[in-house]
Order: C-alpha cells, then structure tokens, then sequence
C-alpha cells in the first residue's frame, strides 16, 4: 500500500454489532453500493453497512485495501514502479490466501460481496462454490456444501431422470 | 445417501438468497453445471428455474464421436450423449441428436435439450461400403431402404414439419417433410422430397454450376438461406401442402449475386464457409475463412489465417463486411454453427469479437 497521504477523505463504516471502521474512501468506494451512497451524498460521516457482522466486514475491507491500488481509478500512481503483470500475479497469491477459510465464513463473504456489489470479491469467493460444482457428482456437492438432501425420493428419481442425458 | 454430517442441519448454502444464486448460476457456463445447480436442493432448484431466461447462454458441447461430446465450458472430460435402451447417439446437428435404434438401424432426431419434443425418424442410414479417410462411417440419405445420391453433411431442422438436409459432395438440397404419426405404433416420419432441389424454378439466372454448390445452409427468418460456393446466397421460402414440398408455392431467390472482393493473399488455400444467425435473430452471417497452403500442400501455415465476417444485406442484395463482432462469439462447425451473445460474461476464453472453429476439418 501507499504511504497515507494527508487530506484524503476518510469514510466510516459502523457494522450492526457495533464495531466501527475507518477507511479510506476510495477503499470504500470498491464496494459499488458504497460508491451509490457516497456519489448520492446519503453519506453523512458514518455508514452503517446492515447484515455484516464486524469480522466479516473487517475482511472485506482488507480485500478492499488490497485491491484499490490497481483497480482504483486514481490510484495509478502507487503501482507505476512495479510491472502489472508481477502485480496481478502477487494479488492472485494473495487473493488464494485470503480465500482459504472455512464454508460458513465462504457463505457469508458471497452474501457480504453480493451486498456490498464488489465484482472481484463476488468473483473470488464464488469461484470455489462454481469449481465445486463444476468437478462433483452430485453427492459430492451436496457434501462439500454440508446441504442436505430435501427432495422427497420420488422428487429425486423426476430428478434424475431429467437430467439423465447429462450426468451420464 | 448414508452418510451424516455433524453440521448439516445447519447449512446456510440451501438458504442462498436467489438472487445471489442467479449470480452463481451465471458464472457457470457449462450447461450440464447449471443441471447439476439445480438439482442440489430445493432452494437451488426453485432459484434455477426462477432465472432460466435471464441467464446468459451455456457454451456449447462438441460431438466428439462414437456417442461423446466435450463440454467447451467443462473441465475437458469427455461426456457420453445419454440414449434411451437400445439406441445409440451418432451425428448431431445443431442442438438435434441423431439417434440409431440398433437393431432395425432406423435413424430418429431428438433435442436432449428439449426432452418434451417428441423424436422424428429421418430417412438415412449409415452406408457401410462408404468410409471416409478417417475411418468414419458415412451417412446417405435413403428412401425405403435405397441410398440416396451423397453422403449427408448438415440437417437443419426448421420446424417439426421441415427439415432441409445438404450433401456432402454436390450442391442441392435435399427436402424432407413431415409425415405425422398415426398414433400408437408409428413414430412421426420424414420423407425426402423426390429429387435434389434448386432446379426447375423460373426466373434462374445463373449460369455457373459452382453457383449450385452449397457450402453451408441456415434457417433464417422463416426461409432456408443456401450458400454457394462462389458466396452467392438463394433464399428458399418452401411451401408444404400435404406432407410434399409444393413446387408451385414454393419460390427460391438469388439473394445476392455475387461475393464480396476476395482477400488478399495466395491464390491457392483451403477455406471454408459457414452461415450463422445472429444471436438476436436480426442478421445472417457469412464467416469465410482460408489457410494458404505451403508450397508441398500438405501444411498449413497455421499463422496465416485470414476471417472475415460479413452480412448478408438482403435488401442491397449485397454482403458488407462486420469488422467487429462487438458481445457475439460464433461458433462454427461443419454440422452446425450457432452465434451466443457473450457480452456479459467476465469468462476469459469465452468473450465476444471471437470466432471459434470447431469439429475436425483443418485440425
């Protein structure tokens, strides 16, 4: 990351457990609907991000915070001495580490992406559940899910004979 | 399924709000993925056919033979065509399988895609004395166990009273109607129109016989467009009274009458041609593609590949140039094509201004 320059704008995001956050704007605006916000002055100093807890929140922030350079329209400045193509390289490690935790964090950083309408982070997180279902059977997707089964057995024969001609 | 897991009754994934999971399901290409979506839960499934029609489109499948095809959004595994007992899957074209019952070697139509259209027998059987040079068995049209004139290159199923075939090696179309079941035991049948069609029409004015052969056949706008090997295009607008082709209903137009300037370049190439229609349906595309050969003729110089896209502007009667496809990618094959709106999807390999060669002829 840059060096904090004086005078940017700095926007306070407060989650529904009462956690609050402080952020740079172009941070923030990552998030789209941030961005709505802020572009449509319904920003006053704080904005309460509603259904995402502070440890989620806090790691979509990160997420933020790493991405802003490149993605950021005016951000250029910082990212000038090293080559783009080293840089995506290093944000693909990073984003495969920060993408390694457990399925409920998973379930809640999609619907925390999905939310906030932050393309790259709704991209990355639901890369694994779409590489999930890509690979399976069906079994294997229901387990790796933890979803149970709720189709009644004559609900899963229609099922399976629908679909017969593709999971041959 | 007789496994249990300590955490499964809570599971957030089947409360995936749909609108998120129509976000998943766009970002799966593959349609064989997008049935696997669906058949997760209930949720799942109820969110999958919720967003059916807004979905972008799955990529196609290629028919790699002997009853396989491969996903081009899959993981590369080769997928076998399932086919009811007693049947076996062989050629496809477009979205339609054609199926061999094995023991009578009848040949019926079926859209896996659309299990609820009832499947069609098409006059054609496999001509065990014809093997092509990479050991394929051909597929000849036939009447009443008679072979036909050529072997068979694309079926275009127009309606579920039409089909309009094209020949390997010569031009005319070959015409079948629709013949209806007669209930119980008869399937619905096709039977080709007697003799190839393009002569006999009034008003022809062409004079060269390349005019008549077809590299490529679409169905466009209510009309079957053929188009020749000189790029000229004919627009048969076929009229079916009474389960034959109507010769005095029927009328076929030279569209346009002459290709577009040929591109530079050798003279001596390999090229092809394929007809498409645009996703939205508006327009009729011309892709034209040509490899130079090398000086022995028998390598292609693979770099130097020269695609052009045109349209066909019916009303000038001329095609223009499309230098840029913009959202479309087409898909171009031998046994059909199909043009997918793609401007939407972040995918890096399927995105739009491409033109993708698929099936076996230059490989």
């Amino acid at each position: 990351m840059a060096t904090r320059e004086a005078g940017k704008k700095m926007i306070m995001l407060k989650s529904p457990d009462g956690m609050e956050f402080e952020v740079e704007e172009a941070v923030a605006m990552e998030s789209q609907t941030i961005r709505k916000m802020i572009e449509d002055d319904c920003a006053d100093t704080a904005i309460l991000i509603p259904n995402i807890n502070s440890k989620i929140l806090s790691r979509v922030i990160e997420y933020c915070n790493k991405h802003v350079p490149t993605t950021g329209a005016t951000g250029a400045a910082a990212s000038d001495t090293v080559a783009p193509a080293a840089l995506a390289e290093d944000l693909k490690i990073w984003d495969a580490e920060f993408i390694k935790v457990n399925r409920a964090t998973r379930f809640d950083l999609i619907q925390a992406a999905s939310y906030l309408n932050i393309k790259g982070l709704l991209d990355l997180t639901s890369q694994t559940t779409i590489d999930t279902i890509s690979d399976n059977s069906l079994e294997e997707i229901r387990s790796f899910l933890s979803t149970k089964n709720d189709y009644l057995p004559e609900e899963e024969q229609t099922i399976r004979r629908e679909n017969q001609w593709a999971f041959q | 399924m007789g496994l249990s897991f300590g955490k499964t009754a809570t599971s957030p994934w089947p409360d995936l709000p749909p609108e998120l999971a129509a976000k998943i399901l766009a970002r799966l290409l593959s349609h064989t993925d997008r049935l696997s979506f669906g058949a997760v839960c209930r949720g799942w499934r109820l969110a999958a056919r919720q967003h059916r029609l807004l979905l972008p489109p799955s990529m196609p499948w290629i028919n790699i033979g002997s009853g396989a095809y491969m996903d081009l959004a899959g993981n590369g595994k080769a997928r076998r065509f399932a086919a009811p007992e007693g049947y076996r899957a062989g050629a496809t074209s477009g979205s339609w399988v054609l199926y061999q019952h094995e023991r009578s070697s009848r040949f019926f139509l079926a859209d896996p895609l659309n299990p609820s259209m009832p499947a069609i027998e098409v006059p054609c059987r496999y001509d065990p004395s014809d093997v092509t040079g990479d050991g394929r068995v051909s597929m000849r049209f036939c009447q009443d166990d008679t072979f036909l004139t050529w072997p068979l290159k694309k079926m275009v199923v127009c309606s579920p009273h039409l089909v309009v075939a094209t020949s390997a090696y010569n031009g005319p179309l070959k015409i079948a109607c629709f013949r209806p079941s007669n209930g119980t035991v008869d399937p619905a049948t096709f039977i080709w129109s007697e003799g190839d069609y393009s002569h006999g029409h009034q008003h022809h004015d062409w004079h060269d016989d390349w005019d008549f052969i077809y590299a490529d056949i679409a169905f466009h706008h209510g009309k079957v467009f053929a188009l020749s090997l000189t790029e000229n295009l004919f627009a048969f607008d076929l009229a079916i009274e009474e389960m034959s082709l109507s010769q005095t209903r029927s009328r076929v137009e030279h569209a346009i009458k002459e290709g577009p300037a040929a591109a530079a370049g050798a003279a001596v190439d390999y090229h092809n041609h394929h007809l498409v229609t645009s996703p939205d349906k508006q327009k009729l595309l011309m892709v034209r593609w040509r490899i130079p050969l090398r000086e022995d003729r028998t390598k292609f110089h693979h770099r130097m590949m020269d695609l052009q896209v045109f349209e066909a502007d019916l009303r000038k009667g001329r095609w223009s140039e499309v230098k840029d496809l913009g959202g479309q990618a087409l898909f171009v094959g031998q046994t059909g094509s199909r043009a997918l709106a793609v401007g939407g999807l972040s995918d890096q390999m399927f995105q739009g201004n491409r033109v993708f060669l698929l099936g076996d002829d230059w490989a």
